[in-house]
């Protein structure tokens, strides 16, 4: 491949990056880091989580993205009774044209391309846990048999921090494997005069499908593709190890009011979500700005509080700004 | 060039041009603190006499820190990895540079790195290295300047405000003296003034400075010696003082008439071989027959009759110019001119002999001011060694007390002695402010009662009634114990006296006048003096401002005994 070849990929990414957002930000106003962020998550084979007080569009935001993307969409909305068979599928009884009987498997929602897990943590732990091979093995085991999901897969949770009644936090390893977890937050006045404009008329704007998913796939192939050098590398790692309370390179914050740490794919993420930044920014070098940019919602549901860290209501985000102020670059 | 060669280039001058930005901030924010340190310690040096050797130790060190510290700077170079991310931040190329490096030493080759090498040197080739690391001047360097300028400020500031170690003069090394390098030296000069105008003092200072040669002589004796030296070359000084002010008179009668206000003006200023030779181009103009006139035959009669001792040739010579002027002889008046030219070459000898010997007799006061210091750290040294500081041997006060007590203690005040303890009294101290009959010195003391010194007042004879301190009325108790002050003793000696009328005064022998030829057996130096050592410096090289020379000569001079009075 020339560097003629390479440039003209950067710049098709860039395209049609650019073009999913566009699409999707005819329907959603004033959300563009959140577009990018769960557009980061769908090109880096990851999954997003959404957290926000009801009424931001976040359910909204992912239907507008499945319109958007030419892939199969399937919402699941997580309830207390709903069951981990509900998500995967289960296996049936079935009687053929000849009186005989056999189990059939009938496939979940969660077979389809792009999944929004609605109110995540509203199911068990049992329930959420039915996802949990399928998010990162991409398979889905019922009885003795495994079934492939269709690829791009991915998942779209949104979960609700105000209404915590009857409601199950997500377990580590869950919340482990979201690349992201994207702040939903108010909309600014002017977007907010923007929503109103757009939702109160007769016809509301919908979005076209822009992107296939052979595409997002050739997309992901690109962002893999950039070399990133060690010292950018080792910037990445000493973040994560400085979640870690009992390494050396641990913040005093980390220390004192951090039960565990960001894993091993917390830096996946890190570097894959800085690679995807510089081709955005037109560059096949990935910076430290890169890296940074993206840490706080890579390694913010990756550092779980310890008991003291609980009790003085000690927000991960202040943490994760004080490893990224104080840890110095190459 | 390639895209590596580009890249290894380009962070090879910006790494130059780090390092000797960094250098040249590191070396003056270094050097601030270091002339801070020295600014300070000079200025400690202003109030306290500090000794040489801390001096040179303080030196010393300052040095070999400063290189230490800037051979470090120089040492730490940075490698190229460091170079690449300072330029990226500078550049601000989001680590371009520092990824496009690490992969060249990788030696790694894929199409995206291979891009990532080109953009980046691409970009490298249009940066202007220089314009991004610009030479700069510290602001530490101006605080080093300002500390430099201080510190000279600080060696060349008159005194007090004059520090021992840096610029000025300094301490005569004592461990190093180099005593008879400075006798030669001072010899020489010696010579030069021999030379110029013999005088027996000069031959006695010399005598004084072979003695001196002697390396196995006592640092007292040697240090009497010299001081001796001293006070023979001082005595030429009133002499010159007084001939140059009758020359200055003189000078300005003369200027008083054209042909000789050259003359008049050369003598004004004691510039006395100008007005030798101005004395000659008068007689020559006279000789040749150039008309004299009535003014200056009046100059040269005022100004002969102006003369001052020492100037009497001088003035004969002129007073014989006038007279021949005045009976229109030319010749003559030119001849006597002309003695009077040689008259004043040979006092311009006098007067820079005498010079010569104020030199000699200020670098002599230098080597005795060495030799003292080396003495008084000898007596610490021994009494140190010896851990003695005994306050009943009269010695509290420390070395110099201790020089200054056996002076005062051996020095032959009989005389004073009608104070009992008188002789102890410079050493004063715990053991000396106890008065012991056997130690009082022959005089009236001697016939006082060793009760009254000690306090035995019972063997007073009470001859008064009243409660006042004679003795008399006290309480038995109050009468017993020894006195405490020198007052309660001087008075308990008045009122024994008082009380005893065969108590003559004693005949005190007259106080000897100080001659000029005889200095007092007790120089003024070896008073006890409770002056720091950095006083003590000062005051010894405060100089008379010439202004106040005059008024202290004329005071000197109404002391001084007149013949007719005798």
């Amino acid at each position: 491949m020339s560097t003629t070849q390479i440039d003209e990929r950067i710049e098709r990414f860039q395209n049609q990056f650019n073009v999913v957002k566009d699409e999707v930000s005819k329907v959603i106003v004033g959300a563009g880091e959140i577009i990018d962020g769960i557009l980061m998550g769908v090109l880096a084979r990851g999954h997003v989580l959404l957290e926000g007080v009801p009424g931001l569009g976040k359910t909204k935001l992912v239907q507008t993205l499945s319109g958007a993307l030419h892939l199969k969409f399937s919402r699941i909305q997580f309830t207390p009774d709903l069951m981990p068979a509900d998500i995967t599928g289960t296996n049936v009884i079935q009687e053929d044209g000849h009186g005989e009987r056999h189990l059939e498997f009938q496939p979940g929602p969660i077979f389809a391309n792009i999944i929004l897990a609605d109110e995540i943590n509203r199911a068990t732990p049992k329930t959420q846990s039915a996802l949990l091979e399928a998010m990162q093995e991409k398979t889905v085991t019922v009885g003795k048999e495994s079934y492939r999901l269709n690829l791009p897969f991915f998942v779209l949770a949104t979960q609700n921090p105000l209404e915590m009644e009857g409601t199950y936090p997500l377990p580590e390893a869950q919340l482990d494997r979201f690349f992201m977890k994207l702040n939903v937050d108010y909309p600014t006045v002017s977007s907010m005069h923007t929503i109103l404009d757009r939702t109160t008329k007769v016809r509301e704007p919908e979005p076209q499908q822009v992107l296939t998913g052979a595409e997002i796939l050739a997309m992901r192939e690109t962002v893999v593709a950039i070399p990133i050098a060690r010292p950018i590398q080792e910037y990445a790692v000493r973040l994560v190890l400085a979640t870690h309370p009992g390494h050396e390179e641990a913040h005093t914050l980390t220390r004192q009011y951090v039960r565990y740490g960001a894993s091993p794919r917390g830096a996946q993420a890190l570097v894959i979500g800085a690679k995807i930044r510089a081709l955005l920014d037109n560059r096949v070098h990935v910076s430290t700005g890169d890296v940074r940019a993206v840490a706080m919602p890579v390694l913010r549901h990756r550092v779980l509080l310890n008991f003291e860290g609980e009790a003085e209501r000690v927000e991960t985000d202040s943490i994760v700004e004080a490893i990224l102020r104080d840890t110095k670059g190459p | 060039m390639s895209d590596r060669d580009t890249i290894v280039d380009v962070l090879g001058k910006a790494r130059f041009r780090i390092v000797r930005n960094r250098l040249i901030d590191r070396a003056a924010s270094v050097l601030a603190r270091f002339v801070l340190a020295a600014v300070a310690f000079e200025l400690v040096g202003v109030f306290v006499l500090l000794d040489p050797v801390a001096g040179r130790v303080f030196w010393t060190g300052w040095l070999a820190a400063l290189a230490v510290v800037i051979v470090r700077a120089v040492r730490r170079r940075g490698d190229l990895q460091a170079t690449a991310s300072d330029l990226d931040r500078k550049a601000r190329l989001d680590d371009e540079v520092l990824s496009a490096w690490w992969f060249v030493q990788q030696d790694r080759t894929t199409p995206w790195i291979d891009l990532q090498v080109q953009r980046a040197a691409r970009r490298l080739r249009r940066m202007d290295v220089r314009a991004l690391y610009p030479a700069v001047v510290p602001r530490s360097s101006y605080v080093a300047a300002g500390g430099v300028v201080l510190l000279a400020a600080l060696s060349v500031a008159p005194p007090p405000f004059t520090p021992t170690l840096l610029f000025s003069t300094p301490v005569p090394d004592l461990e190093a003296l180099d005593r008879q390098a400075q006798l030669d030296a001072i010899d020489a000069l010696l010579e030069q003034a021999d030379a110029l105008a013999p005088d027996p003092a000069i031959t006695e200072f010399q005598r004084l400075i072979e003695d001196m040669r002697d390396e196995d002589l006592p640092l007292e004796q040697t240090a009497d010696q010299a001081r001796q030296a001293e006070s023979l070359l001082d005595e030429g000084n009133l002499d010159i003082d007084n001939l140059l002010e009758g020359l200055e008179q003189m000078g300005q009668d003369l200027q008083s008439a054209d042909e000789t206000r050259p003359a008049g003006e050369a003598l004004s200023e004691d510039d006395l071989p100008i007005g030798a030779e101005e004395f000659q181009r008068v007689a020559e103009e006279l000789e040749g027959g150039a008309p004299a006139s009535e003014p200056l035959e009046a100059a040269l009669d005022t100004a002969s009759r102006d003369a001052r001792a020492g100037l009497e040739e001088l003035a004969a010579a002129l007073e014989a110019a006038a007279d021949a002027l005045a009976e229109e002889n030319a010749a003559a008046a030119s001849e006597s001119l002309m003695d009077a030219a040689e008259s004043l070459g040979e006092l311009s000898d006098r007067v820079e002999s005498q010079r010569l010997q104020n030199e000699a007799a200020r670098q002599m006061e230098a080597l005795r001011e060495a030799l003292r210091q080396q003495e008084s750290r000898q007596d610490a040294g021994e009494a140190g060694m010896n851990g003695e500081n005994a306050p009943g041997e009269g010695d509290p006060g420390g070395e110099g007390d201790a020089a200054a007590g056996d002076a005062a203690a051996s020095a032959p005040q009989e005389g004073q002695a009608g104070m009992p303890g008188a002789g102890q009294q410079p050493a004063s101290g715990e053991g000396s402010s106890q008065l012991v009959p056997g130690e009082a010195p022959e005089g009236a003391a001697s016939d006082i009662p060793p009760s009254a010194i000690t306090g035995d007042l019972q063997n007073i004879e009470p001859t008064g009634t009243g409660d006042t301190p004679t003795g008399i009325g006290f309480s038995p108790e109050q009468k017993t114990g020894a006195p405490t002050s020198l007052d309660v003793q001087l008075q308990l000696l008045a009122t024994f006296a008082a009380s005893n009328p065969e108590m003559e005064e004693p005949e005190q022998p007259p106080e000897p006048e100080a001659t000029r030829q005889e200095r007092s057996s007790l120089d003024y130096r070896d008073i006890p003096s409770e002056l720091t050592p950095a006083q003590q410096e000062l005051l010894s090289r405060e100089r008379i401002p010439r202004e106040y020379q005059n008024v202290i000569r004329d005071y000197f001079r109404a002391i001084r005994p007149q013949p007719d009075s005798d």
